[in-house]
């Protein structure tokens, strides 16, 4: 090689270049179907009327579960105390009376089905647990979102159990943004404005939690949980926009039980791109006496049990001068039509309201119709929820 | 370059008529050939055909009365090489070196079912006189040499064909040239100096030359005599269009390794890109039998193994994660790679420690004689190597480095999820190569690759190869070699999670291995050939810590209890040529295994699944104490038959062991996997494969067929209960199955080798089994029955086609089909707690949809001309021209409570690519 030459080394980046990588929804139906018991039943040192609910799997496509009627479901313990349930409404199951699991005590769930069917659970115990200590909103900037979070930090004793199950309840209020005087009322063919009367200007809504919560203290430097994520609001959410509520529930868990939610956790959550978890059936404790190999789903989870509840504003975390989120997003009262027939059409159909007559045309407002009309859920809050005031609430 | 007279023969003849006379008379005073011919034609009506510039010499002097043509001619041309062949009466043929035979000689035909005759034999049966038209020469542009002069007593015997081969530019003896006789088992190697020496039968032979980085070139010998040829060979630049997978021409039918593949990687540069990268690995998987869980998949899954049981070999060093960027690039540097040898069916004596397969890649030997170097222009990588002479003749030092230029592939994703993440990756490779004397030398390798990237905001991946090897190679005397090894290795892997709330931390894995090894070798005889050594492999793991990241951070400082471990082995083959048809491989590998400690081991409940709560005892060791030792004979046995001269079957039995296993609880492989030793509760996998083997070449090893099967059945592969959790479990024992595995397969492979269109087609079929049958309920996997594992690709076809249209462009294709994954899909959903889960099928009762694909690659190779500086090479591709949306996998995901059905595709539209490359 000469290597009086000089070399000129010449990039060339002139390729037209995309990846385009992707995860995209997709339509799946049940190719096969398998039919089998679910059993939900978390028992609490709580003394009331516990529950369970039995219910079979059903189809993707399908939209509810069926429930497992007629069932003689008792609950056992190693006393030798019996606690018989009996159905309330198809698939629930309500105590007989009234009690609370002990610690010292062993369990079992015993299930007979209508069609002949036996089941049991495991022996499961109850393991104490700590007390929620604190639970508060604070907000915060969490992967670059801007919003509220609510936080837990509970102490510990030595002995209680590492592991814990979190359920939350939210409940949010929810102002319209229109306040209608009149509405229009129907007579068959007939209709005429009349004073509004409803309550619908201000409702709440209470939403449970739609995910796994669980935490475990094994690996902290001491039994103490500070600091614990259950929710994260982002600023634009609108049940925040006025006052909110949370109500957090800790249920101990045993190991056993903790790894059975975890693992249900793990396989039902989001994967990333490029790995993926290996899914299949999660055994939990509840097993068929007649048939080895039948899958039941559920675990019979003994808990001790600890709630709080905590209220704020969304001024108590948000300045003045930044807006606060609404439900809906947006509202603008528009003139549908040229004469009465499609603005009142559209009234009795339910998708807007009547807002007033026409006058003279405001800018802004589309159509020049003779009725002025608003979306419905601009001025009906109860859309969003209901416009009974909670037994619990406090303003 | 030296050019060498083509062989044209009955072109640019003289024709004359003379008279009809059997006898002539001839005066003839200082003249030329031609003129003797002349003057002859003169006289008679004898018509010659002759090449002029052969006959335009000699100074002829005689005088001859009465005397038969043939005498005259006899006398004439005994000074020169030339002979003549009288076609009939009147037509006499000159011809040059060789005589002219017009019967043919006895044995010509061999007998059917005759085989390859050795060497000493074929003077009879195999000697083939010049006998071939212009039709016998299926390429022109093969140059003859005439080696020798013919006389009537060297009609038949065997000549010794010597010479040098050197490279052309630099002067570089070549060494470990294979110089092959296309059709027959006669062939060489070069030495150190780049001499070879042949003992070829007299006729007309097609010689080749096969070697990494230097061109293979192809001569038509017709040897007369004893004699030399010396070849200059150029750097590789001129092979464009092959794409050839075996460095010897027979080598698949002759050689008696079952199940074994060779790349090299100078000839795959043509084979259509993904992003620009030529990649080894991904060629490597377009052989049947290997395969991997789909695009962007790293690891590979070699006759229905895992993916832990491939043994990766970079210059004898372990290379734990060959992939970049989640495998869609290999971190195998293409430009620093000799070539790659992987066996997937009898795996040789020396090497061990894996199930079902060894990578072997070498990488090249720098030039010791002039700079030279290699630079390469992606839009994804850039690339360069350089070779640098540190003495002259003796040492030179190789060094390669590629990086990405950004993280920005990321960012074009289309993935609203990934666009904030980040990918970026390099590595480097150093390797100087000494020759001491021509008795000893010694290579050394050092190699690191680095790779980071982020999915979501608040964790940061990060991975490490570093590797390390030194070789020793001595000749002892004429009978005994030597090769001593030291190497090490060592991975690992860091995620570092940083979020607002203070449980920030960092947390990592490592894994070291160093290994010391010799191998001898011992030529007892031309029968029998011993290889034999000892090994010694210590492992050193750090299965996990975690660090509180920052002050904030009240995470608890914690570290996994180490794991170390001891692997030894001692090995020995024999390769016995039984006779000309049989040729055996028999081998035994004795490795054993040791735990060591220290560790406090906890001891379980014997009959009660493996959890806390049946711990009953934890036992203590020091360290460096043994704990408990595995081990066991390897049995490696491979043999060779010939059936006909050109087909062969091979047989091969091998049973294996490993003592390390990764712990992945994803489908495919990912950074993450860790990887645990044996010890008291994990034990050694166990393989045995049992192969059967046809191979057939035709039209002088210009196609090559084989058809293999094989049967494999495997103990203690480790599986995983659902949702286990691996990292950072200072208890994996209790997290792990152990089952069995089952895999057969037929695979079919023809090759075209040679001409403007060649490449390959691979065909499998195969099917791979796992069973989980565990003693407790939480152990068994579809009620303790066979299932298909994630890999078993029943339909596996690829096709590699590469069409040279000039010596400067070509086309390439590559098409692949494999049947659709096992997968586990949702049979029915439930209600819990008030959210929607998925209940899943049996393990894998499912498939995804069928895998296709083709890609195009289009090349441009710089012109040839030697004085040019740098000789350019460009290459445009498009990957998935069908734009086919082939899904990598579809899963299922409780959001808010409701199930949400998803199927991701890594490249779903067609990608092209421009690359430049360039060699100076």
């Amino acid at each position: 090689m000469n290597s009086n030459l000089i070399y000129k080394i010449i990039f060339l980046l002139a390729a037209a270049f995309l990846i385009n990588s992707c995860v995209e929804p997709y339509d799946f139906e049940t190719e096969t179907f398998e039919d089998a018991l679910v059993v939900e039943a978390i028992l609490t040192d709580e003394v009331k009327f516990h529950e369970v609910k039995l219910t079979r799997t059903y189809r993707l496509e399908e939209d509810f579960p069926k429930p497992e009627s007629n069932a003689n479901v008792v609950v056992t313990d190693d006393t030798g105390n019996e606690f018989p349930f009996y159905e309330t409404t198809p698939g629930n199951y309500v105590s007989n009376t009234a009690f609370g699991a002990q610690p010292q005590n062993k369990y079992q769930l015993l299930i007979n089905t209508i069609d002949g069917n036996a089941y049991s659970s495991e022996p499961a115990e109850l393991l104490p647990g700590n007390e929620i200590d604190d639970l508060y909103a604070k907000r915060m900037i969490l992967q670059g979102d801007d919003g509220v979070a609510l936080l837990v930090d509970s102490e510990n004793s030595e002995a209680a159990s590492k592991y814990a199950l979190y359920e939350y309840e939210e409940t949010y209020k929810i102002v319209s943004p229109y306040v209608v005087r009149s509405t229009i009322e129907f007579e068959g063919e007939n209709w005429r404005v009349v004073p509004n009367t409803r309550n619908e200007t201000i409702c709440y809504n209470t939403v449970p939690s739609k995910e796994i919560l669980l935490s475990n203290t094994t690996s902290l430097r001491e039994n103490n949980l500070d600091s614990y994520l259950v929710r994260f609001i982002q600023k634009d959410d609108p049940v925040l926009g006025q006052r909110y509520s949370i109500l957090v529930k800790r249920y101990s868990l045993t190991r056993e039980a903790h790894s059975y939610y975890s693992t249900l956790k793990k396989i039902s959550g989001s994967e990333s791109l490029l790995s993926q978890n290996q899914p299949g059936f999660v055994n939990g404790n509840m097993y068929s006496l007649n048939d080895e190999d039948e899958k039941v789903l559920g675990f019979f989870t003994l808990s001790n049990i600890s709630t709080k509840r905590i209220y704020f504003n969304y001024y108590d975390f948000f300045e003045f001068d930044e807006p606060r989120p609404q439900f809906p997003e947006s509202c603008i009262p528009f003139r549908p039509g040229e004469n009465f027939d499609t603005p009142i059409g559209m009234i009795q159909g339910g998708t807007v309201r009547y807002l007033s007559m026409a006058g003279p045309p405001v800018e802004g407002e589309i159509g020049e119709g003779p009725i002025r009309v608003i979306a419905t859920e601009c001025v009906d809050c109860t859309v969003y929820g209901t416009n009974e005031v909670p037994e619990f609430w406090e303003e | 370059m030296r050019r060498i007279i083509s062989f044209l023969l009955l072109l640019n003849c003289g024709l004359l008529l003379a008279q009809e006379s059997s006898k002539i008379t001839i005066t003839l005073e200082n003249a030329t050939v031609e003129q003797a011919l002349l003057t002859i034609e003169e006289t008679t009506d004898i018509k010659f055909f002759y090449v002029e510039q052969w006959v335009n010499q000699g100074n002829i002097s005689i005088n001859l009365k009465d005397v038969p043509v043939e005498d005259a001619l006899q006398q004439i041309l005994s000074e020169t090489l030339l002979n003549f062949y009288r076609l009939d009466k009147n037509q006499i043929v000159i011809t040059r070196n060789n005589i002219v035979y017009d019967e043919l000689p006895q044995g010509f035909f061999p007998k059917k079912d005759s085989l390859p005759p050795k060497i000493k034999k074929e003077i009879a049966t195999k000697y083939n006189p010049v006998f071939y038209s212009q039709e016998d020469r299926p390429n022109s542009e093969i140059q003859t040499v005439y080696i020798g002069k013919e006389d009537k007593t060297s009609g038949t015997g065997t000549f010794t064909l010597s010479g040098l081969v050197k490279d052309l530019e630099t002067g570089k003896p070549i060494s470990n040239l294979a110089v092959l006789i296309k059709g027959t088992d006669i062939g060489t190697v070069t030495n150190q100096q780049g001499f070879y020496s042949l003992k070829i039968p007299a006729g007309v032979h097609i010689l080749q030359t096969r070697s990494l980085g230097s061109e293979d070139i192809t001569r038509r010998l017709v040897i007369y005599n004893n004699g030399n040829l010396n070849l200059d060979l150029r750097e590789d630049y001129e092979l464009l269009g092959e794409i050839l997978l075996e460095s010897d021409p027979d080598e698949n039918v002759s050689n008696s390794i079952a199940g074994e593949e060779k790349i090299d990687i100078e000839e795959i540069k043509n084979i259509p890109l993904i992003l620009g990268e030529r990649d080894v690995m991904k060629v490597a998987a377009t052989l049947p039998g290997i395969s991997t869980a789909g695009e962007g998949a790293a690891g590979f899954n070699v006759r229905g193994g895992k993916t832990d049981q491939n043994l990766i070999l970079l210059d004898d060093a372990v290379i734990y994660n060959p992939a970049h960027f989640f495998g869609i690039f290999s971190a195998i540097n293409p430009f620093t790679t000799g070539d790659m040898t992987i066996y997937k069916g009898s795996i040789p004596a020396q090497y061990g420690g894996r199930l079902s397969s060894v990578f072997d890649i070498t990488s090249k030997d720098a030039n010791t004689k002039e700079f030279a170097g290699e630079v390469s222009v992606g839009p994804v990588t850039g690339n360069v190597a350089l070779e640098i002479p540190i003495i002259k003749e003796k040492s030179g030092l190789l060094l390669g480095g590629r990086s990405t230029y950004s993280g920005w592939i990321l960012q074009t994703l289309e993935e609203e999820s990934l666009k904030n993440s980040k990918a970026s990756f390099y590595d480097v490779l150093a390797k100087y190569n000494h020759k001491i004397n021509d008795k000893t030398s010694i290579k050394t390798t050092g190699y690191f690759s680095h790779d980071h990237f982020s999915i979501t905001s608040d964790s940061l991946y990060s991975y490490e190869n570093l590797l390390f090897s030194v070789r020793a190679d001595h000749k002892i005397n004429e009978k005994n070699e030597a090769s001593l090894i030291l190497s090490n290795s060592n991975y690992k892997f860091n995620i570092d999670y940083e979020s607002e709330l203070n449980n920030n931390f960092s947390s990592g894995y490592t894994i070291n291995e160093t290994e010391a090894k010799l191998n001898m070798r011992y030529l007892l005889n031309d029968a029998h050939k011993f290889d034999y050594g000892i090994s010694g492999k210590l492992y050193n793991v750090h299965p996990g810590e975690l660090k509180p990241l920052g002050s904030e951070s009240n995470v608890e400082p914690f570290t996994i209890p180490g794991e170390k471990g001891l692997e030894s082995a001692v090995f020995i083959s024999d390769n016995y040529e039984v006779n000309d048809r049989l040729l055996i491989n028999a081998g035994v590998r004795y490795s054993l295994y040791a735990a060591l400690g220290e560790k406090a081991q906890k001891i379980y409940e014997d009959d009660l699944p493996k959890n806390d709560d049946t711990v009953i005892d934890t036992l203590y060791f020091g360290k460096n104490e043994v704990m408990d030792t595995y081990g066991g004979p390897e049995v490696r046995f491979s043999a060779r038959y010939f059936i006909m001269p050109d087909l062969s079957t091979k047989l091969s039995y091998n049973s294996t062991y490993q003592y390390i296993h990764t712990l992945s609880n994803n489908t495919t492989v990912s950074p993450t996997d860790t990887y645990k030793l044996t010890d008291r509760y994990v034990r050694p996998q166990q393989a045995n494969q049992y192969s059967l083997g046809l191979y057939k070449n035709f039209d002088n090893n210009e196609y090559e067929l084989s058809l293999e099967g094989y049967y494999k059945t495997s103990k203690n592969i480790l599986d995983y209960k659902v949702g286990a959790q691996l990292f950072l479990n200072e208890s994996i024992e209790t997290e792990v199955l152990q089952g069995n595995g089952r895999s057969y397969g037929l695979e079919f492979l023809m090759k075209k080798t040679e001409g403007r269109l060649n490449g390959w087609l691979g065909y499998t079929y195969s099917r791979s089994y796992i069973q989980l049958d565990g003693e407790h309920r939480e152990e068994v996997v579809n009620n303790g029955e066979y299932f298909p594992s994630n890999y078993d690709k029943p339909h596996d076809l690829s096709v590699v086609a590469n069409y040279k249209v000039t010596q400067r462009f070509s086309f390439s294709a590559n098409f692949v089909y494999q049947t659709g994954r096992p997968v586990t899909y949702p049979t029915g959903k439930y209600v819990q707690n008030g959210m929607e889960y998925v209940l899943y099928s049996n393990r894998n009762q499912f498939r995804i949809p069928d895998y296709y694909r083709l890609d195009l690659s289009f090349n441009v190779e710089g012109n040839h001309k030697i004085e040019k500086f740098a000789h350019s090479f460009w290459n445009i591709s498009i990957y998935n021209v069908l734009g086919r949306n082939n899904p990598y996998s579809v899963f299922f995901v409780t959001d808010q409570g409701e199930i949400k059905a998803y199927k991701s595709s890594i490249f779903s539209i067609p990608v092209p690519t421009i690359t430049y490359n360039f060699k100076f």
